[in-house]
């Protein structure tokens, strides 16, 4: 078989993480290949590279032999590499038409569109997804699942040699995946290099000839499907050491403190549960399973169309955060940065905000008491600063999610919610956030982590809660960790 | 270079009032030569007399100024200012031509911004529509209904004790305007630095989405936030109107520009969340003190509008070239 790409030995670094290292993928003509591992397993920062969205560090990219460099996405796209990306890009207004031929419109000879042509052209690539639709049609009208066979089309109106496919069937019907199955095959008998990335291990092993592992920005193997089981491939993905979580035994968890009874929302469908007092819930699920969905409705961000949700016994009506924050739940973000703090504004600023009316005495802020306060907290969660008044947005990764979490420190909380607290900080700080969480309970709060990271929670939870498409497929207790179990309720497989 | 600044402000007092921005002291120093050039051309114009002249001219623009900052810093910008300006002095001198108190036409001066502010600030937290279009439709609105009192006549204002406001001395010196203008600004100042609605604004300002997340009624805030810049200009109103000794339906309009662009000069940030009322101050002092140099210089005022729009453009060109923006591409 020839080769059609092979990129060698990428290393890429963000700050305070290496997010690949030293990984090599080969892709032959005609052939699909599955990119498997768990979220932050450096997937998709790869395909980035690939794309030419992100530089590589380090390492080489040969398309046939030929070295490229890759320098951004429309060079990238000349020399006929499409990605399509997770979150799909369109423009809303315009017709499927324009869209697919964005740039490249076909021009008459009196220098207008030639829409005949366009027209034609579309039909054509339209005709190959599958999609069975008028080219002038406004993409605004129509389903998830059209654009997403749009943005296929798209990507098909290049002389394409590589196509990656990033959970291109995350909103498809089984219709409509067998369609995209049907397209992927045709596109590889043509001779084309195909690389696909999903959680569902049904469908890699339906569609792919080829499986390669990523696991914490390392390559850990590849092999032909076929010739290996789902357990073994879980196995790969979560085989892990844990080293830098000190597993706590023996905490002993008071009364229940919140419960959550047939909770509905948008995307939740009948979750039931409960934390109690000093107790750690870790929650897991891969991107898009509704974890955080349900972590945000509990705290008022996103609306509940049904259920209850009590704490001591109380039940609750929580329309908005400011509600869920009166009640006494305290919610840190999985985005510190759009969601946590207000860059411009300083340490102490952002750290006093949630508990301000405190601090209000009479006409007059209590700035003494806010400032032993902020002062406080900055030394007990170490948050390295020159000053209480340096903008948040000078600090350090770890330094920023730690005053995220002394947000909710100046008062006391019953509830608190971690969406993903080590994401994207070294492993010093990662090490200070699980003795934080560690205190929290020991002070008799309810605590409830999401993680995407199996020995994190593992670590910490007293009991993890698995979801998957918006419903609870799997609960387990302290002794029962596995993290084999962990993933397969993850990817909806109810038995081992 | 931020933490430097940082160490520097920790010393004394005088530091710290120019420590968080740079933009302060830059616009000081550009005041400061301003004043150097007209002291030059003009002998009449470095005199305490000119500066109580300047700081006259001044108070409207300024009282209107430091309601606007709050509306920017929210991220929101208020055009209707004038009209809502005009709508309280057509009110004022109506009341006043009945026979009615000073104190009384005050109260109803400040019930026509409360609600000017509302209606803006109604349409902006309730319907999140963004504040430029809803005041560039309400100035507009306003404008008309200012007309309407009297079919776009002026009303003439003849009681004394009114004329006070605009025209009358503190201490036999003061204006009296200049005094209120001042305490409308530390007010303002007060209510950015020491209240809890204070870090408010700035927090949704800054990021509505992280504010909400930690609990803030963000619609609120914005609402209070146009009602304050709506009074502001109310209370420009009775300046004016005093001062003028009558009440006229055209008042500023084609001005509206005026008041945003000393706020910008004091490097208020259009986006919200960033800027200082000390900037507002100085901006407001910059664009009065041309004006009047210029006056002194019997310069046709044609040639204030391309030097007032220059100064506006060298100055924010002074901070994107400080903060290193151009190198980014």
């Amino acid at each position: 078989m020839v080769k059609i790409l092979e990129m060698r030995n990428i290393s890429k670094r963000f700050p305070g993480v290496l997010a690949l290292d030293g990984v090599s993928l080969t892709l032959h003509a005609g052939e699909i290949l599955a990119l498997l591992g768990e979220n932050g397993a450096g997937k998709s920062t790869l395909m980035k590279i690939l794309s030419g969205a992100y530089q590589a560090d380090q390492g080489e990219i040969f398309l046939k032999e030929e070295k490229i460099i890759s320098k951004n996405p429309a060079e990238m796209m000349k020399k006929n590499i499409a990605v399509m990306h997770q979150e799909l890009s369109y423009l809303n207004d315009l017709s499927i038409a324009e869209n697919i031929f964005l740039g490249k419109l076909p021009i008459n000879k009196f220098f207008q569109v030639d829409y005949k042509k366009l027209r034609a052209d579309t039909k054509r690539l339209l005709d190959m997804v599958g999609l069975d639709l008028d080219p002038m049609t406004e993409v605004s009208t129509m389903t998830v699942a059209q654009k997403q066979m749009m943005e296929i089309a798209k990507a098909l109106s290049a002389e394409v040699q590589v196509l990656v496919l990033d959970e291109p069937t995350s909103a498809l019907n089984e219709t409509e995946v067998q369609i995209l199955f049907g397209l992927i095959r045709r596109l590889a008998a043509q001779g084309k290099g195909i690389i696909y990335i999903s959680h569902k291990m049904d469908e890699i092993f339906e569609i792919s000839h080829r499986i390669q592992v990523l696991r914490d920005g390392r390559h850990i193997g590849t092999a032909h499907t076929g010739e290996i089981t789902t357990g073994e491939l879980v196995n790969m993905m979560v085989g892990r050491t844990i080293d830098t979580i000190c597993a706590k035994e023996g905490r002993s968890p008071g009364d229940v403190v919140l419960e959550v009874k047939n909770l509905v929302t948008a995307r939740i469908k009948d979750i039931t549960f409960s934390v109690r007092a000093g107790e750690v819930v870790g929650l897991y699920g891969l991107m898009g399973s509704g974890r955080t969905e349900l972590v945000e409705a509990i705290f008022g961000k996103k609306p509940v169309s049904g259920g209850e949700i009590r704490i001591d016994g109380k039940k609750l009506s929580i329309r908005s955060p400011r509600d869920a924050i009166r009640e006494g739940i305290a919610y840190i973000p999985r985005e510190r940065r759009s969601e946590g703090l207000v860059l411009t504004e300083s340490v102490q600023h952002n750290m006093s905000i949630v508990h301000i009316d405190k601090l209000q005495k009479f006409l007059k802020l209590d700035l003494k008491r806010e400032k032993t306060l902020v002062r406080e907290w900055i030394q007990k969660l170490q948050i390295k600063t020159p000053s209480l008044h340096t903008p948040v947005k000078n600090l350090s990764g770890g330094n920023q999610q730690k005053a995220v979490i002394g947000k909710w420190m100046m008062d006391e909380m019953k509830v608190i919610i971690l969406n993903e607290p080590t994401r994207g900080i070294d492993v010093g700080a990662k090490a200070e956030v699980y003795h934080l969480i560690e205190e929290l309970c020991q002070k008799g709060m309810a605590v409830i982590m999401i993680s995407s990271e199996t020995p994190e929670i593992m670590g910490v939870s007293d009991r993890i809660l698995v979801v998957h498409e918006g419903r609870i497929t799997g609960e387990c207790e302290r002794a029962e960790f596995k993290q084999e179990t962990i993933m397969h309720y993850a990817i909806g497989e109810k038995s081992l | 270079m931020k933490m430097k600044e940082e160490k520097k402000g920790q010393e004394g007092s005088f530091g710290k009032f120019f420590q968080q921005s740079g933009t302060t002291i830059s616009l000081v120093i550009v005041y400061i030569i301003i004043c150097i050039i007209f002291t030059f051309l003009s002998e009449y114009f470095l005199t305490v007399k000119n500066f109580l002249n300047i700081g006259t001219y001044a108070s409207i623009t300024g009282v209107m100024a430091a309601g606007v900052t709050v509306a920017m810093l929210l991220g929101h910008i208020d055009m209707s200012q004038y009209a809502t300006l005009t709508i309280a002095t057509m009110t004022v001198a109506l009341m006043l031509q009945k026979g009615m108190p000073a104190g009384l036409t005050i109260l109803a001066a400040a019930a026509v911004g409360v609600l000017c502010g509302t209606i803006n600030g109604g349409l902006i937290a309730v319907f999140k529509i963004p504040g430029i279009i809803v005041t560039m439709g309400t100035m507009q609105v306003f404008r008309g209904i200012a007309y309407l009192t009297t079919n776009g006549n002026t009303v003439m204002i003849h009681d004394s004790s009114f004329g006070f406001i605009g025209k009358g001395y503190v201490f036999g010196t003061i204006p009296f305007c200049i005094v209120l203008m001042a305490a409308v600004f530390l007010i303002i100042a007060y209510i950015l630095k020491y209240t809890n609605f204070g870090r408010k604004i700035f927090a949704v300002g800054g990021n509505e989405q992280v504010s909400y997340l930690s609990g803030i009624r963000t619609g609120t805030v914005k609402f209070l936030g146009m009602v304050i810049s709506g009074v502001c200009a109310a209370a420009a109103g009775l300046i004016t109107c005093s001062q003028v000794g009558a009440a006229i339906p055209s008042t500023g309009t084609g001005s509206e520009m005026e008041v945003l662009s000393a706020v910008i000069l004091g490097g208020v940030s259009l986006s919200g969340g960033k800027g200082k009322i000390s900037g507002t101050v100085i901006g407001v002092l910059i664009l009065a003190t041309i004006q009047n140099g210029m006056t002194l210089l019997s310069l046709q005022s044609f040639y204030q509008m391309i030097i007032n729009g220059s100064v506006l453009i060298l100055a924010v060109l002074l901070d994107v070239i400080k903060s290193g923006a151009l190198k980014r591409e």
